[in-house]
């Protein structure tokens, strides 16, 4: 970023510092949260818009604005995979999602774990799954926290440190999420996901129009000077179509495996709300994918933005309206950062405390449960932060690498939720066997692309399956499962009647 | 919502899926400048239509089964 004095810093310095502390402000009422079910799921309070722009709030990390902003201009159209995986893993969301909501309403899940604990009538199971979640998510906490660093001490010129930015972004989303839980993280979603959605769109276009001069002429410029970047790869690499189709399977699967994400469901007020903002939240998903993209083809016409993708967003905005720009800039970034990263470490909270401690001591009650969760919450900040320090140069290699772990949840809960005959065998042994061909081949294949040109991840999802269905086949259905699924099929009964008679 | 009304949606969904991922009709459908949409060539204009697509899919499939 360029120097200016502090008379002009002081603008976004201040702004943003204020937009924290209204986040701060507006959780009040949601503060001194004693029992766990409220702390983890808001007793499943929220509406239709509050999930939605919490979805869309949990699913677009801070790092849309720096790392994929990146690929945007670096590669443009690679960066449509990305509408392509968001609409996706919400529809593969979509299709578990009653039974998802009924059995945790029923049942009082609040993550993850519980869920796949439930459904294969173990503890272990549960325990197993909470752990597979909090490994491969750590990546992505570390990685937010970081972002917020950097958008903070670029936003402000570089004024506020990096180390500063960092601690004053962590502390507050850690203060707020520990101490309102579930309630907190969405009322402030609410407001993230509504700022975002506006800045993404809205603002973007101006950035664009202001560029190149709206959408067809940006699309007339790069015809004009660089058309590789309109068709697959895109300039100055060359990954085989098998890889674009990897990249979507793995973050399709994964991007609706990722408990933090995930758990909106259990914190909707029904089945109806969660269907409804899930189409939502893809709809006007889709949409700022659309602009993002447009603003990648139109930065990736400056020679800087092509040389420092991760700054682009900043950058432009300065570029184009001086402070007021970037403070606009910032505030819209920072809403998708702090969103996620309160999303993420509510989830470490909530899953450490339900799906590993719980089981360890049966004896937890609820308001103990709830004081665990808030240590974990704090202890995860401090662990994140102290990481987030260090040198990490490949940490959105490390990122994106996660998927292709995560997706090894996949046959266990999309299969799990409606084929009866998966069973607890097929789920574990298909899972550590899918994570060892993944990992296998990500050794032998660092570069991410194995045999076939495929990642190793959709590999290890094609063993993982045939082990979850040769399981299911192989061993007989358990009573209890039977009984779950009745279970489904009894509030379905019980609706229409209800509504018949209405 | 009747069986085959779900499972149509699940089959549309899938279509949707391969048509924008699979390598074997990637090239083929996706992957070039041609025809051009006005401005936009066809690559970028196909992957957010059959994305839209997609996301309308939804929409109908989950009006349906909301009135259930």
């Amino acid at each position: 970023m360029r120097e200016v004095s502090l008379g002009l810093a002081i603008i976004p310095t201040l702004v943003v510092l204020g937009y924290m502390a209204v986040l701060l402000w507006m959780n009040r009422r949601s503060y001194g949260v004693q029992e766990f079910n409220e702390f983890a799921t808001a007793n499943r309070a929220f509406g239709v818009w509050a999930i939605t722009f919490s979805m869309m709030a949990t699913w677009y990390v801070g790092a849309s604005y720096t790392a994929w902003m990146g690929m945007a201009v670096n590669f443009g159209f690679v960066y449509t995979y990305t509408p392509v995986y968001g609409a996706f893993c919400l529809i593969l969301l979509y299709l578990i999602l009653d039974k998802m909501w009924i059995w945790g309403a029923t049942h009082q899940l609040n993550t993850q774990g519980a869920l796949w604990g439930l459904r294969y009538n173990s503890n272990k199971i549960k325990a197993l799954a909470g752990v597979v979640g909090v490994i491969a998510s750590f990546p992505w906490l570390i990685m937010e926290f970081w972002t917020i660093g950097y958008l903070l001490s670029h936003g402000t010129y570089g004024y506020l440190p990096f180390l500063w930015a960092m601690l004053i972004g962590a502390a507050i989303i850690a203060v707020y999420v520990a101490l309102g839980g579930m309630r907190a993280v969405i009322t402030a979603h609410f407001v993230q996901g509504l700022l975002f959605a506006l800045g993404a769109t809205v603002f973007t276009y101006i950035l664009i129009y202001m560029n190149t001069g709206g959408f067809a002429a940006t699309i007339r410029n790069a015809v004009a000077n660089f058309p590789e970047i309109l068709t697959y790869p895109g300039p100055g690499w060359n990954p085989p179509p098998q890889w674009w189709a990897s990249i979507i399977i793995t973050s399709s699967v994964g991007g609706f495996l990722w408990p933090w994400a995930m758990n909106r469901v259990f914190a909707s007020d029904s089945v109806r709300t969660a269907k409804r903002a899930t189409w939502q939240a893809i709809t006007i998903g889709t949409l700022i994918c659309v602009f993002f993209l447009f603003f990648g083809l139109s930065a990736h016409s400056l020679g800087y933005a092509r040389e420092n993708p991760q700054m682009v967003w900043l950058w432009l905005s300065d570029n184009l309206g001086g402070p007021v720009f970037l403070t606009l800039a910032l505030l819209v970034a920072m809403s998708a950062v702090l969103s996620t990263t309160a999303s993420l470490i509510h989830f470490f909270g909530a899953s450490i405390a339900e799906d590993v401690l719980k089981p360890l001591n049966s004896k937890l009650d609820s308001r103990q449960a709830t004081r665990l969760a808030q240590y974990v919450v704090f202890g995860v900040s401090v662990l994140a932060f102290f990481i987030a320090n260090m040198e990490l140069p490949m940490l959105i290699f490390v990122a994106l690498l996660t998927y292709q772990f995560i997706i090894q949840l996949g046959p266990g809960q999309l299969l799990g939720m409606y084929w009866k005959r998966g069973n607890a065998v097929g789920a574990v042994a298909g899972m550590i066997a899918g994570l060892a061909v993944a990992f296998y081949l990500t050794y032998l294949h660092p570069e991410g692309i194995s045999f076939g040109g495929w990642t190793p991840g959709v590999w290890g999802l094609v063993v993982n399956t045939i082990i979850y269905i040769g399981c299911g086949y192989a061993l007989p259905v358990d009573k209890r499962t039977e009984e779950l699924f009745q279970e489904v099929e009894n509030y379905h009964r019980q609706h229409k009647l209800a509504a018949a008679g209405r | 919502m009747k069986g085959w009304v779900r499972t149509a949606f699940v089959i549309y969904f899938a279509v949707m899926l391969f048509i924008l991922s699979a390598p074997w009709t990637f090239n083929l459908f996706i992957n070039r400048l041609d025809p051009w949409v006005g401005p936009f060539p066809w690559s970028i204009f196909s992957v957010f239509l059959f994305t839209f697509m997609s996301c309308i899919g939804l929409a109908i499939y989950q009006t349906l089964d909301i009135q259930q």
